[in-house]
Parts: C-alpha cells; structure tokens; sequence
C-alpha cells in the first residue's frame, strides 16, 4: 500500500534521505523512530508529494506520488504533529470543509458521530476552534482522517503535546483502523508507543533506516536499548 | 484622469466626477485587493495549507475555487451597479452592444485585478507583505501613472488659457465693433441724406453682421490652435494608456458611455461646421439684399452629427486587459507548481 523505492532527499548538498526502501502493507503499523533530523517528516512530506524526491520514488496503492500526486492523495490521509485548523470555525465545521475537499460527505449525525468516536467531547464540537485545547485540535485532526476513510495513513508525531489518556484513546483508534485494513505510517519520538501501537518499527538516523525490527518481537527494554545504541 | 477629461466632460463638470466609471476603475480594484491580498499567504500563516492539499485536491485547483468565489462576488457587485446605472441613462435599448461591450471591459478590468493579486500571492510573502504591494500597485496604476501622464501632456501640449481666449475675443469684438463706428461714421457723413431713414437701419444690421464675421475670423486661429493642441494631448494620453489598465479602462468605459474626449470634439466640430452653415447661409443673403423665399427654408442648413466609429479602440482595449490578465495567471499558476506546501 505504501512503498519507497530508493527514495532520496538532499537540501543544498545535504542528504537528508538514503536511499529509504519501505513496503507497509494494509493491516501494518509502521513506526518511524529516530531523532530530529533523522528524516522521518522528510519521507512523509515525500509521500504527500509536499517536496519532491532527489531520487527514487514513493508509491501510495501502486500510484507514483510524482506523476499523479492528487490521486495518491485522495488514497491517504495526513495527521501533522500541530494540526492547525481554521480557528474562526467549530470543531464540526472544520471536519466537514476538510471532508468535502476530500470530495466526500456525510450527514450531520453522522459527522458528529465521528467526532465523538474520535474522543471529543459533544458539547465541544460546536465550539469555536479558538477555543480548543491543542489535543482536542489533534483529535479534531484525526477526526478528518477517519472521515476521509483512505486507506493509508501518514501520521508526523501525532501524539506529541496529548496528555496520557488522550494518548492511549489515539492508540485504541489507531488499532481499530489498523483492523479495518488502512496501512499506518507513524513518525515518533515515543518508544513506549511505538512498540504498543506498532507493528514494525524502523530505526532512522542520519536519513538512513538503521534497523527494522518487528513490534511483537522486542520487549520495551530491548527497543530502548537498541535505539540508544543507534543514537550514539 | 479627470484632469484629462474634467475640462472635456459637461457631466463631470454637472455632477462631479463620482460616478460608475469612478466605481469602476478606483474602487473595485480597493475591493478585489481587500478580498485578494491574503488569498494563500493566510493559508500558510495559519498553517492549514499543508492540511487543505492532503485532502487530495490540487494546490492550483484550490487557489482558483477560492479566486472564482471571490470573484464571482465582485462580478455580482460591478454588474448590478453597472446594469443600474445602463438602464437608468439609456434605458434597455442602451444593454447591446453598448451595454455588453462595458460590462465586459468593467469584468476584464477586474480580471486583470485578480490575476495581479494572484501573482502576489505566489511570491511566498506575508499577508502583510502583500498587502503593502498591491496597495502599491494600486497607488501606481490608479494614480501616479495617469497623472504623470496628463502632466506629459499638458507639458507636450498645453491647452491655451480660457481667460486668454475669453480676454482674446473681448478684445477683438470691441476692436471690429470700433473699425464698424468708424465706417458708419465716414458712411453718413458721405451721405447724411441717409441718416435717420430705413436704409440706414438695414446699413446698421449689415454693420453688425460684418463686425461680428470680423471677430469670428479674428479669433478663428486661436480656436483651431486651441483644438489642435486638444487633439495631440488626447492622442498622446491615447497612446499612453497602455501603461496602465486604469487609464485603459477609464478610457473604454468613458468611450462606450459616449463621454470621451474625441467624441466630444467630434460634437463640437460639427456644431462649429453648422453654426459657420448657418451663418454663412443668411450673410449672403443679407449681403445680396436677398431675402430667404418660403422654398428655401426646406433647404435651411442643418446640424449634422455622426457618432465616431471607435468600437475598434474598445475592441483593443479589451484585448490588452485580457492578454494583461493571462500573462499574470500563466505566471501565477506556473509560480504555484512550485509553491512550498510544508
């Protein structure tokens, strides 16, 4: 579902993706470790066609994200480590706008049904975005994920600034997709969560993927110890 | 531009110079910059852009469905004022061509409006940034350019002074009325069996209607350099206004209105032929002692006014909004290929 081939990115000289080669098929959790820098947001923008590759190629469902980046789009949906929304509008608001360019759209309940699956509060969704807390934006986030029902999952971080529970509930909603099918990519710094919520788990520094190592196959102590040692 | 047109225009001197045309070529664009100026560069300041293109739409296709809404808003406004004010003077006889050809040179000035702030937009400023060079733009196009340019032209090509002309023709009627005494006087004193009968009444009328020729042909060459220096500075202004849209719209719109310079001038040359017609009709007769029979006067001079044929300048003038437009769109829509989204 999501494949790189030899993917690369240099900036002015500097190589801030080797050669990446990934293949996470639907029902995978792929978690991105690493460092700033390592190049984890780089192959995500890469997927979304936000930058375009030094060399190789990103695949969403077989498309190449290059020569038809709309319709690898239309295949996945994006969570950003900051989801920013349109503050003048409500939680339910911003999620129907994103939802209708997605060229998808759903009855009012049925919005807001998603919302609440999604863990925000009721009462909250008609709110004013300005006045949300940054994980109920996050949630609102993920709401248009699930809405936009693709197949492939591109996540920057999504959990950073959410507090314990809220975390935990994204865990849940994440496993949920994962047995309906999609195909997760995730870029975290959380070994904790990686290995609770992912599949597979890369290891990245220096925009080169260091190691693979399957989630149910390593306990949390190895997963920290063989992190650290790649950081060092 | 109303110190180009303000001394040619009866209703700008009547009404002043606010009206749709002024709507038009100095307000709208105010609007278009208002709604335009932040179109992408409030996207990325709020940092929804990355969001809106994940979506799966195309960042050229979004940019342009958020043109064309504002756009369509713009439309709706200009085309109501305009429809008002082309039923109002001319009535639904006034909507073709006429009313058409306005309507069409009003949306292409607005066009050229939205490509530009479009262009701006692709520049990766801020909304602040943008807003400051469109404003910028405006100030250039809509004022400094057609001012600098009706000072060219006056400088090319000054107008004689009014009070000169008004002083010129005082001088020289008092001037023809003083050689007219005279030649009574020399007259009646040749003949002053004549004095006081109906002879001399009808040589008093022959005195004033030749005085009066007398001014005409005194003051004739002031009036004609006054004209001629009229002609050049319209065409210079003419030929300028490629530097800017303002100064082409105001003209086309003004032009199709019936309101511009050449046609004003058109209008005063052919009521100055008539008025030298008419005059010229009843001085031969009186000359001759003639007096007009009851057939003649079916043959009375007329006025005659043929409307000038310039559909071709609003034709050109259209033509150079929409290339203006297309050529900022293709940039604009070439520049966001590459625009950053994360």
């Amino acid at each position: 579902m999501l494949q790189t081939q030899d993917l690369s990115k240099s900036y002015n000289g500097h190589e801030a993706l080797k050669a990446l080669n990934l293949h996470i098929a639907p029902g995978d959790i792929y978690c991105l470790l690493g460092a700033n820098g390592a190049g984890k947001t780089t192959t995500i923008n890469l997927f979304l066609n936000f930058i375009e590759p030094s060399a190789g190629r990103a695949l969403v469902d077989g498309i190449d994200v290059m020569s038809d980046p709309v319709a690898a789009r239309h295949r996945l949906a994006y969570i950003p480590e900051q989801v920013m929304l349109y503050r003048q509008l409500s939680g339910l608001e911003n999620l129907i706008y994103f939802n209708r360019l997605a060229g998808r759209d759903l009855a009012l309940e049925a919005y807001r049904e998603v919302l609440h699956d999604c863990g925000l509060q009721a009462d909250a969704a008609d709110r004013k975005l300005g006045t949300y807390s940054k994980g109920m934006r996050q949630k609102v986030g993920v709401a248009i994920a699930v809405a936009k029902q693709a197949r492939a999952l591109l996540l920057d971080e999504p959990t950073s600034g959410l507090d314990p529970k809220a975390s935990n509930e994204f865990s849940q909603l994440l496993m949920r997709l994962r047995d309906q099918g999609a195909a997760i990519l995730m870029a975290t710094h959380d070994l904790f969560h990686a290995r609770q919520t992912g599949t597979r788990i890369g290891i990245m520094r220096d925009g080169v993927l260091r190691q693979e190592l399957a989630a149910d196959e390593v306990s949390h102590g190895d997963l920290e110890r063989i992190y650290l040692e790649h950081m060092h | 531009m109303e110190s180009i047109g303000i001394m040619e225009n009866a209703a700008n001197l009547s009404a002043g110079g606010f009206d749709v045309v002024f709507v038009i070529v100095f307000l709208m664009p105010i609007v278009i910059i208002a709604l335009m100026f932040d179109l992408l560069s409030r996207e990325r300041e709020l940092g929804t852009l990355p969001l809106v293109i994940a979506q799966g739409v195309s960042l050229q296709d979004f940019v342009i469905a958020r043109v064309l809404s504002r756009g369509l808003l713009v439309l709706l406004g200009m085309t109501t004022a305009g429809l008002v004010a082309i039923l109002a003077v001319g009535g639904p006889a006034a909507l073709w061509p006429d009313g058409v050809s306005w309507l069409l040179i009003a949306g292409l000035y607005g066009a050229f409006w939205f490509a530009l702030a479009l262009f701006v937009n692709t520049l990766r400023l801020g909304s602040d940034q943008n807003g400051v060079i469109l404003a910028s733009c405006w100030l250039v196009l809509v004022i400094v350019i057609p001012a600098l340019v009706s000072l060219l032209a006056a400088t090319l090509y000054p107008a004689p002074s009014r009070v000169f002309l008004t002083t010129e023709i005082r001088e020289a009627a008092a001037e023809a009325e003083e050689r007219a005494a005279d030649a009574r006087e020399a007259f009646l004193f040749d003949h002053p069996e004549l004095a006081g009968g109906d002879e001399a009444q009808e040589a008093y009328f022959r005195q004033v209607m030749e005085t009066e020729q007398d001014v005409a042909a005194t003051i004739a060459p002031l009036l004609a350099a006054f004209a001629d220096q009229s002609r050049q500075r319209d065409g210079l202004v003419s030929r300028l206004s490629v530097l800017s849209p303002a100064l082409l719209a105001d003209q086309a719109l003004m032009g199709i209105a019936g309101m511009d310079a050449s046609r004003s001038r058109v209008w005063r040359e052919a009521v100055s032929e008539f008025h030298a017609a008419w005059t010229g009709y009843f001085a031969e007769r009186i000359r001759l002692e003639r007096p007009v029979t009851s057939a003649e006067l079916e043959a009375l001079p007329v006025l005659a006014f043929t409307e000038p044929a310039d559909r071709h300048l609003q034709l050109a003038t259209g033509l150079l909004l929409l290339i203006m437009s297309l050529v900022l769109l293709i940039c604009a829509l070439f520049r966001l290929r590459r625009y950053p989204i994360a």
